[in-house]
Formats: structure tokens, C-alpha cells, sequence
């Protein structure tokens, strides 16, 4: 049977691991990413996302270093994101140890962007991630831009569009939901997760081990994500996975 | 000494990085040469993306007869998830495509078959060994190995599924037949048990 999974997040600004809190990245957690990777049980961590959130290009090369580094001592699912704005780009992120590409504001300019490497890589290795924000009126819409330019497209429709052309997963984060410690936002993910036939990536929110949970039970998600708790925790990750798995949910045990 | 063969595709750094975990010393290349392949004892074939895309530039690369040269020798070889979907006789990826037909059967995709579950077929599932085999050495069955697929390798012959694995349908996740390996999960990615499968296959 095929396991939910638990997946830890490492944002990346200019080379550093910084926290998020409603998108913004100005806490520095590790100077090394490595350490970040260190810090995981590696054995109770299922995925490991890891994006570059850089306000600008200019450190990408470096980046790809980086992920390099990381993957030499990584022996889970890498997924990499941030600055992917062409397939070269993205074959040097695979051939430096990723395994799927996590793809956002390019991907939302430019849509052909998605099949393009849904073709050469396989659907199967296109993450398209959404930061999705609710408007006065109630409605979730699409931004890009790490949540800096609001779009005028609904996120369910742009989830749906994703799908359609090619993404084989998706991340689906919540701008208001990111870093308040309230839990995900899982009406937003369940109205997600019930119109698309591709797994979807929970993320933004968690603070406590049943936030990972609900993500599961409540938003039907096929893997949950964190990033800052697992940063602040000692044996985080191995406790999450402990937590989940006594609950009775469907985890690769450890 | 291994050869990783290379062909433009797939994620060849993390295949070495998980060979070398318990062989620290192990010589393993990667080889973009089919000439060459013969100075190797054992054989990789690796692979992510379209199947059609994938057979094209291994033929170009004329690895496909080096290989067929290599196995009747005797000499090990894996393929690892559309490396093991190539082994097949043909795929029914976007068309129809000839596959290597070394290990008789067809690839197809889980849509075909199931419409209740999500494609692809992405993350840890367990894997149940239909019979022993000094690559399974270790392992315990029905570990969970990680997954990330929309097609299928379905095998002509039961004789030849090593592992089975069920999304829907039980499929075959482990092929086999004579020296001639397949996995449809990636071995590289999947942990401790995972890690026991590259050391297994380097200690054939």
C-alpha cells in the first residue's frame, strides 16, 4: 500500500537556511545547509524539498553547489526549487542529485513551461507549487513572485491548469496560513485535493504534529510538509513520524 | 567496476553517491560509450522521463547491443525504474515503442487499469518477494522502497516477477531473468533498504 509521506523543507536565501513567516525570510537558522540535512533523523524523513528563495538570480550557480552538496548525503527523494527558469537550468539541478523540480512563477508566466519539462523529464518530475492567498471577498487566488504579486487567477483553477499540462504533483502553500503556527490551511487544500487526480504536497502552517495529521485526514493530501518546526525541534522529525504513525495513519514506519 | 550508463537522462550522482555507501572504495563510472562497456563487470541502466524519448538515445548510443554483447557473458545487469521499463518488449508511453526485450513484457499505464487512485504513482509502497534471491539478501520483505511512476511493467512470464508491489493492481516492481535485473523503484532513494540493494547487487 502506498504510504502517505512526511517531508521537511529547507528554504534557501543566498546560500543560507532562513525561517519563513508569511513569506518572508529574514531569520537566519543554519549558515550551511548541510547542517540543515545533519539535523533531520535521516531516517524518518521521507522527502526532502528544498528551494531557493533568493530574492534574485544571481546565486543560482551557486545554488546548484548547494544541491550537489546536499545530495551526497541524501538518500530520500530530493525535490528542488527556486530560479528554474529554463531546461538547462533545470537538467544541471538534476544532474546535481535533484530528483523532481519544484516550479512557480515561471511556470506561471509562461504555462508551456510545465509540459515542456513534463516532456523531456516525465511528469513525474514537475512539482508546480502555488502560493495561494485569500482575497476580502473570500476566494483563494494564485500568487507568484514568492507571494509578492498577486495574479488574477483562482487557485483551483490554476491547480486544475497544472495538472492538465503536465505537472505530476503539486505544493500547495497558504501565504496567510505560512509560519502562524495555526495549522494548514485545509479548506483551501481539500478543495484542491478533490478536484485533481495528482498527489498533493501540503504546506505552510505547522506548528504542533497533528497540524501533519489533518493535512492527511482532514485536506486528503498524499504527503505533508513542514519546514520550520522541524529546525526548532530536537529529533523533530523522528518524533513527527512517531506521532503520525501511533495515530494509525499510513507512514513508512522508521 | 561498474558502468552507470549515461545517456543524457536521470539522476546518475545519487545511483553512485548509494553504491559507494557501503563500498566505500567500489569503482563505479559513468560510461557514454558503448565501446567501453565491455572493460565493466557489471552493468547499470538508469532512467527517468518519456520512454520513447529514453529508448532513442540508447540505441543512438548503440548501448542497446553492447548490452545484449555484455549479458550473454554473464555479466549483471540492473535497470532502475524506466532503465527496468526498457528491459521490456514494448511501451505503450505516448505510442508504441520497442523496448529492449530482454525480460518479455509490456509497459502500460496505471490509468489503463485503475481510476480510483492518484497518478503517478509517487512515494513509499512495500515491496513483496515473490521468491528469494541473493539481491534481496537482508532486506526484509515487504519493505517499503520509494516509488515515482505512471507506467507499468507488466511481465509476460510470472516466472520472471521477483517483487510485486500493489497500487491498484499488483505489478511487478523487482524483474528477473537469469543475470538480468530489474527495479522499478529507485534503490538509491529509498534508505536503509534501499541502500542494502545497491550493496547486494555490487556483491553479486
Amino acid at each position: 500500500m502506498l504510504k502517505n509521506r512526511l517531508i521537511a523543507v529547507i528554504l534557501v536565501r543566498d546560500g543560507r537556511v532562513v525561517q519563513s513567516v508569511k513569506f518572508k525570510h529574514t531569520n537566519v537558522i543554519h549558515s550551511d545547509p548541510i547542517h540543515a540535512i545533519e539535523s533531520f533523523n535521516k531516517w524518518a524523513i521521507d522527502e526532502i524539498v528544498v528551494l531557493n528563495v533568493s530574492r534574485d538570480d544571481s546565486n543560482k550557480e551557486y545554488f546548484v553547489g548547494v544541491i550537489h552538496r546536499i545530495s551526497e548525503e541524501c538518500f530520500v527523494p530530493l525535490s528542488v526549487g527556486g530560479w528554474i527558469t529554463d531546461v538547462d537550468y533545470a537538467r544541471r539541478v538534476l544532474a546535481n542529485g535533484a530528483d523532481k523540480l519544484v516550479i512557480n512563477t515561471h511556470a506561471f508566466q509562461h504555462p508551456k513551461f510545465i509540459s515542456e519539462l513534463a516532456q523531456k523529464f516525465g511528469n513525474q518530475c514537475v512539482i508546480v507549487s502555488i502560493d495561494s492567498i485569500q482575497n476580502e471577498q473570500g476566494y483563494e487566488f494564485a500568487t507568484i513572485d514568492k507571494g509578492r504579486k498577486l495574479t488574477d487567477m483562482k487557485t483551483i483553477d490554476w491547480a486544475q491548469q497544472a495538472e492538465s499540462l503536465g505537472a505530476g504533483e503539486l505544493f500547495i502553500n497558504s501565504i496567510d496560513f505560512d509560519g502562524n503556527r495555526k495549522g494548514y490551511n485545509l479548506k483551501l487544500l481539500q478543495s484542491i485535493t478533490e478536484c485533481v487526480t495528482i498527489p498533493v504536497i501540503a504546506m505552510g502552517g505547522v506548528f504542533t504534529w497533528d497540524h501533519l495529521a489533518q493535512g492527511i485526514t482532514t485536506a486528503g493530501a498524499s504527503a505533508v510538509a513542514a519546514a520550520n518546526i522541524f529546525h526548532y525541534t530536537e529529533h523533530s522529525t523522528k518524533k513527527a513520524k512517531k506521532y503520525l504513525l501511533d495515530l494509525g495513519l499510513n507512514f513508512r514506519k522508521i | 567496476m561498474i558502468a552507470l550508463l549515461d545517456y543524457g537522462v536521470g539522476n546518475l550522482k545519487s545511483i553512485e553517491n548509494a553504491l559507494r555507501y557501503h563500498h566505500k572504495a567500489l569503482q563505479v563510472e559513468t560510461v557514454n560509450n558503448a565501446d567501453k562497456i565491455k572493460n565493466y563487470s557489471k552493468i547499470i541502466l538508469p532512467g527517468v522521463g518519456a520512454f520513447g524519448d529514453a529508448i532513442r538515445k540508447v540505441r543512438e548510443k548503440h548501448f542497446d547491443e553492447a548490452i545484449r554483447e555484455e549479458i550473454i557473458k554473464g555479466k549483471y545487469l540492473l535497470g532502475i525504474c524506466l532503465g527496468m521499463q526498457m528491459l521490456a518488449t514494448k511501451s505503450f508511453e505516448y505510442g508504441e515503442h520497442e523496448g529492449l526485450n530482454l525480460i518479455e513484457g509490456e509497459v502500460k499505464h496505471f490509468r489503463d487499469i485503475i481510476t480510483d487512485l492518484r497518478v503517478p504513482h509517487i512515494g513509499w509502497n512495500d515491496v513483496d518477494f515473490v521468491r528469494e534471491d541473493v539481491l534481496l539478501k537482508n532486506i526484509e520483505n515487504k519493505s517499503d522502497f520509494y516509488f515515482v511512476h505512471s507506467y507499468f511493467f507488466s511481465c509476460r512470464d510470472q516466472a520472471h516477477v521477483l517483487g510485486q508491489t500493489d497500487y491498484g493492481v499488483n505489478f511487478a516492481s523487482i524483474v528477473k531473468k537469469d543475470n538480468i535485473y530489474g527495479a522499478q523503484f529507485h534503490p538509491e532513494k529509498s534508505q536503509e533498504a534501499g541502500l542494502k540493494f545497491m550493496k547486494n547487487f555490487v556483491e553479486l
